[in-house]
Parts: C-alpha cells; structure tokens; sequence
C-alpha cells in the first residue's frame, strides 16, 4: 500500500492534520491519544496454554528487585486469553529472579466490570491490588487514587513510550499509569473475495466499502445465506461508543465532546450516522446491533463477512479459522467529505499503582519489568498486544508478529476528558446510535445525544 | 426472639436503612456524600429513562405472571391426573427451574441468534417460512416477546408445582359428588378446583410477579445496556456501579422497593380475603 506509514511514526498520531485539529481545538487534557479500552475488556479471544508459551524474557531491572526479595505484591492481570497467560508467565519469571511474590488478581472480562471494582477498592481505601491495570478511558476518574510514577520512574524510562500516551496518563501533571499497550479499530477484509469480485484494494472510503459490500454479499448469498457484506461492533456498550467516533471522526465530525464542548449536532455527524444507519439490513445483518467484538470476530472467523472492524487480536484469525490466509488488514475507511480521513479509536491499558499500597518499591519493580520492553515485546508476539513503545513496535520480529503496525493509523481518542462522568458520557452515545441502527430517526437522535450531553457535562 | 430479631437487622435493617439514607445524599464516586433532601427524587420524576425503565417491567411482569399462571394451571392439572411416573415428571419440570439463569439465558441468545441460531435454521432452512433470517431482538416488543418466552420456559414448572401441590388439598369426594350430580369437567374446575386452588394460586402469583419485577439476569444477558430494554434493576446497576452514583441509584432502589410493596399490599389483602 503506498500509504503506509511506518507504525513507529505513528505515536502522535501521525497525520500532521489531526495533530493540527487536535491542537487547534486546545483539547487540553487532550491526549490525541486518549484511550479505547476494548470495549469488551482485555484478554483477546484466542486461547493457548500457558506451557505453549515460550519462556519469558529475564528481570532486566534484578538487581534493585532482588531487595526487596520475600514482599508480596497483588496484582491485576487480564483475565481470559493469551493475554492471561503471557502476563502469568511474566509474573512467574519475575517471581524466580527476584523472590518478590508474585499474587495475581484476574480481572473481569468486561472493562466497566473491572472499573467498578476499582472504584469500590479504592474509595475504600484498600491497600490491595498494589497494581492495577487500568484502561485508558479511566486514568482521569481514577487519577486521585493512584500513585504519582514521576518520583519512582526515570525520565528515559517514561521517554521510551508514546508521548501522547504519557499525556493521556497524566493527570494534573501527575503521572498516574504507565502505558502497557494499545489497540486501534481496524478493517478487516477477505481477500479472496476482493478479488473473486474484482477489486484490487480494500476500500478507502465508507461509499466505497458500501458498494463493495454490496456486491460480494449479494454473490455470496446465493450460496450461503448467513452472509453479510461488513460486521462491526453494534451492541449497546463500550464498543459501539468506539465505532461511533470512528464514523463521526472519519466524517470530520468531530469526537462527541471536544475539547469542553459538545459537538456532536453538526452535519458531518448526521452524514455518517446515516450511512451507518442505512447499513442494517442491508450490508449487515439487523442482527449487528447485538455484536460485541466476538459476534464479529466469529463471523468473520466462519467465513461469514466480506469485512470486518475489530482490533488487533483479530489477526488470530489466521491460526486454524475457516478464513486463515484468505484476510488482510487496512486502515478503516475515511468519510467521502472535504476533512474526511481514516480514523481509529484508540485504546489500551496502562499499570497503575495503587496509592495506599505497602509495598510501594517492589510494586514499582513488578511494574517496570511488565512494562518493559522486553515483556512488551514478548507480549506483542505471544499475545496480539499493540507495544505502547516504538522502539518495540519497530522491531522486526514484532512487525512479523502483528502485521497490522505496519498499517497506517490515526488515532482519535474517546471524550475521557470528562472524567468520572465518561461512563455516563459513553453511556448516552451508545443508547442512542444503538436505537438508531435500530430504525430510529438520526436527525432527532443526534439532537437527544447533544442535548444529555449538555445536561451532564453543562 | 432476639437472635432473630439481630439476624434481621443485620442482613435486612442496615442494608435497608443505609439504602434510604444514601437516597438522600449525593454519594457519588469521586465525589462528596452531602445531604440534599428530596433532590435525587425530584430527579427522577422527570427521568425519562427511568420511567421507561418502569413500564418495561411491568410489561414484562404483566406478560409473564398471566401466560405461567395459565401454562402453569394447564400442566398441574395434568399431572395430577396421570399416574404413569408422575413423579420423574415432576423432577424433569424442574430442570429448566434448576439451571442457572445466565447460562440458559445465554443458551437462549445462541438459539435466537441471526446468523447461526436454531431458530432461523428451522425458519429459512428447514421449513422454508421466510427467505431472510429473522432478528428476534430488532424491536422493542420483539425483543420484549422474546425474553418472555425465556422466562416462562423457565418458570412455568415453578408455577405448576405449586398448584399441583395445592390441587393434593382438593377432596376428591367433592369432586365425586359433583360429577355424579351432573356436572361436567369445565363446571367442576371453576366451580370447585379453581376456587379451593386460590391460596395456592395467590401463593404462586406473589413470587413470579415480585421475581419479575426485580428481573435482572435475562435482560442483562440478551441486551446489556441497550436503552429500550432496561428494566429497573438494570438501571439500578448502571447508575451505582457503571456511573459511580450511589446516592441517586438508592433513590431509584427506594422508589422500585415501594412500587414491589404496592403489589405486595393487594396481593396480602387478596389472600386475607381469600382465607376468610
């Protein structure tokens, strides 16, 4: 692809337009990059046993940990999946370095789950989990919280990720989670298909994919009446909030709330929300308003979509599904209007250290070896996770791993600015746009969406 | 009596009183907790979601508690006049009772499913009724009609096993009586059965309608968040664990407690009745 942009030019968000847009928009806490935790919580879909893992990477930072051998430290880890399993091999390694103990603490599978559990610990002012795994859309709700990593961390260790990323985790110039990893919405398409019906490129615009949609699936469906031509994530929840800000952002039409304004009612939102709209029932099943991400990724996996949004640990498709070797990655399409561009909402998780913990100094060494980049990169290959360094993300053996970081992206962040009211914020978008791919009038939806938000936020 | 009475403040009073306090506070997480009286009520008056919260499970109630006192009915009546194995019978009404809501209402969602579900496999496959495969969640009443069969697959046997442990207390030499005084099956049911059933019947309907008004499970399961389809317990949840606000979540929890206390009342007040 001749767009393609080196992922380690990616961080800033690459495309000096949105730099510029964000910039203009004074979105302080701004964060171009600020954060899309799966909607459906961290873990991934795949599973592997842990003994299929190979060996984790050695304790860089031994020598400092090995003081405070014998102290426990509780810790989150995800809860389901590879990713489950590549962080337990990281615990178990560290454990046999540095004799600190090592208690894992799984979390939910739902990424609002875990956020409610943090908030019931914390405010109760619990000293354990001494870690937490925070996803980005939370740092600013949980900021009051968590320890300040800027007196325990060195500066070239917080310069090795993303700047953006540090921006998003910063909070009243406290730095209170250090980025893990991220993941970015991407297109997902059979390559097969594209060129059984003729097209020699994946779509790059939404028009452009509605056609070619429209196409392979009226083709295919004389064979197979289970197919549809795109699946998204469209279930009242988390996800759907990101695939709306991807629609709205690709349109030029802004991030819901930008900045401390609500900017959803303008022109170019109603523009992509119809589009949307007029995909269900068409080129995806009505059905679609119940996809979490792993409706999707297993109709795709069955070889039951053209095209697919979904993250980055979709590229597990490729191991033993019925589409393994027939799909390929690009960026999401941009909006057919002037200022549309391709647009991903961004997420990830970042390590938190919890402010009341007692074992504050063997917490920070746990950190920095999950953090660091050998564990970020022995993560990115065993597990699908997008490395929050580009350093990492740069390396060879990474880049064959995850194929995607070679694909351009730019990130749009969800409105996290709003702090403890982002539940409710999100909330009130994905009810809407949710009634909305089921029928309901855009015009009118758009003007509710505007209007709660403005009743929330003022 | 007092260990009783301990027992109950513990595991009903504080809860219950920490509940009505917080209603009138603004407790919320990363917030204050300060008094502000009737604030959180007047709020809720004009919550539009709340109240559309409201009538989805009285729908939902509504629907359910009358088609499984009816099934319920239709099933005791049969069992209690066959012999053959009658109590495997009763055992296997209760399997769907006994599994855990979550996992059959999770099973539920794979059958109605779209794309692959069992269900749209007998319509477009096998019988040939419609061409393209059916979204049983797409509206609000179809989502509505859908859940409810769940639950009174589920529940239907609960409801038969109470009546058809009241239909034991039903002397058979009434019946007798009246069947050799000419009267026919229809007659001695609602002459006789459905009245001496009552108690039972009452018993049955004061479970099922206080069950569904707290439904929670199938809903959450089949539809998460979506707006249409909160039930008031969902709504609940949201507002105290996803949006950290306790303070108005417990008013909301106040005003469903009394609304289950006003059934409760005409349901007492119909057994009292009944028992005289």
């Amino acid at each position: 692809m001749s767009d393609t942009v080196r992922h380690d030019a990616l961080p800033a968000g690459i495309d000096r337009r949105n730099v510029l847009r964000l910039g203009v928009m004074g979105v302080g806490a701004a964060a171009l990059l600020a954060a899309c935790g799966e909607g459906n919580g961290i873990g991934g879909n795949a599973s592997a046993a842990p003994d299929a893992l190979p060996a984790a990477p050695s304790v860089s930072n031994v020598a400092t940990a090995k003081k405070y051998s014998g102290s426990t430290v509780a810790t989150d880890i995800p809860g389901f999946g590879t990713e489950m399993a590549t962080t337990q091999q990281l615990a178990k390694q560290f454990e046999a370095e540095t004799g600190i103990k090592i208690k894992t603490v799984p979390l939910p599978k739902s990424t609002s789950d875990a956020y409610a559990g943090d908030q019931r610990l914390l405010a109760a002012g619990q000293a354990s989990p001494d870690v937490l795994l925070v996803d980005l859309i939370y740092p600013p709700a949980l900021a009051d919280y968590l320890l300040d990593l800027k007196s325990h961390l060195t500066e070239a260790e917080i310069a090795l990720s993303y700047p953006n990323l540090i921006a998003v985790n910063t909070i009243k110039s406290r730095l209170v989670a250090y980025p893990w990893y991220g993941g970015f919405g991407r297109l997902y398409y059979r390559t097969d298909l594209l060129q059984k019906y003729g097209f020699s490129a994946p779509p790059t615009t939404w028009t452009e994919l509605t056609s070619m949609a429209t196409k392979i699936q009226a083709g295919e469906r004389a064979a197979n009446k289970a197919f549809a031509g795109y699946v998204f994530q469209g279930n009242a929840y988390e996800g759907l909030t990101c695939n709306a800000l991807e629609w709205l952002a690709s349109y030029n039409g802004g991030t819901f709330v930008d900045g401390t304004t609500v900017s959803v009612d303008n022109p170019n939102a109603i523009a992509a929300l119809k589009l949307a709209q007029s995909w269900i029932g068409t080129i995806s099943p009505s059905g679609v308003t119940t996809f979490t991400e792993d409706e999707a990724h297993s109709a795709f996996g069955a070889g039951n979509a053209a095209f697919m949004r979904n993250w980055e640990y979709a590229q597990d498709l490729d191991k033993g599904s019925n589409v393994a070797g027939k799909f390929g990655v690009a960026p999401l399409p941009a909006g057919a209007v002037p200022g549309g561009t391709t647009a991903a909402a961004a997420g990830g998780w970042a390590v938190a250290i919890n402010k009341n913990t007692k074992n504050a100094e063997a917490a920070v060494e746990w950190l920095r070896y999950l953090t660091s980049p050998a564990a970020q990169a022995y993560r990115a290959i065993n597990s699908a996770d997008v490395p929050a360094q580009p350093a990492v993300a740069a390396m060879p053996e990474v880049q064959a791993a995850l194929p995607a970081l070679k694909q351009k992206v730019v990130p749009f962040a969800r409105p996290t600015q709003v702090g403890v009211k982002y539940n409710e914020v999100s909330t009130i978008i994905f009810q809407a746009v949710n009634a909305m791919l089921r029928g309901s009038d855009v015009e009118s939806g758009v003007k509710k969406i505007a209007g709660d938000l403005r009743g929330l936020i003022g | 009596m007092t260990p009783t009475l301990i027992v109950a403040a513990v595991v009903a009073l504080y809860p219950a009183t920490t509940t009505i306090y917080r209603s009138f506070t603004n407790d919320t997480f990363g917030g204050t907790a300060d008094w502000v009286g009737l604030h959180n009520y007047a709020t809720l008056l004009h919550d539009t979601a709340f109240w559309s919260s409201v009538w989805i499970t009285i729908e939902f109630t509504a629907i359910t508690v009358v088609v499984e006192a009816v099934l319920g009915m239709i099933l005791a009546l049969t069992l209690h006049n066959s012999f053959v194995s009658r109590g495997i019978m009763r055992a296997l009404l209760l399997v769907p009772f006994a599994i855990i809501n979550v996992i059959s209402a999770s099973i539920w969602k794979l059958m109605f499913n779209q794309g692959y579900g069992v269900f749209n496999d007998l319509l477009v496959d096998k019988l040939h009724l419609t061409d393209t495969p059916v979204d049983f969640f797409a509206t609000r009443t179809s989502a509505l009609m859908s859940v409810s069969v769940i639950d009174v697959w589920k529940t239907t046997p609960f409801v038969a096993l109470l009546l058809l442990a009241g239909l034991q207390t039903v002397p058979a030499d009434i019946l007798e009586a009246a069947q050799v005084d000419g009267a026919g099956p229809v007659r001695r049911f609602f002459s006789i059965t459905l009245p001496l059933l009552r108690p039972a019947l009452l018993v049955a309907l004061v479970f099922r309608t206080l069950d569904a008004l707290r439904v929670f499970d199938v809903f959450y399961v089949l539809f998460g968040a979506r707006s249409d389809t909160t039930t008031m317990s969902i709504y609940i949840e949201q507002n105290i664990v996803d949006f950290g606000k306790a303070g108005y979540g417990s008013a909301i929890s106040v005003v469903t407690m009394l609304l289950i206390a006003v059934f409760v009342t005409i349901y007492v007040g119909l057994i009292a009745r009944s028992s005289k």
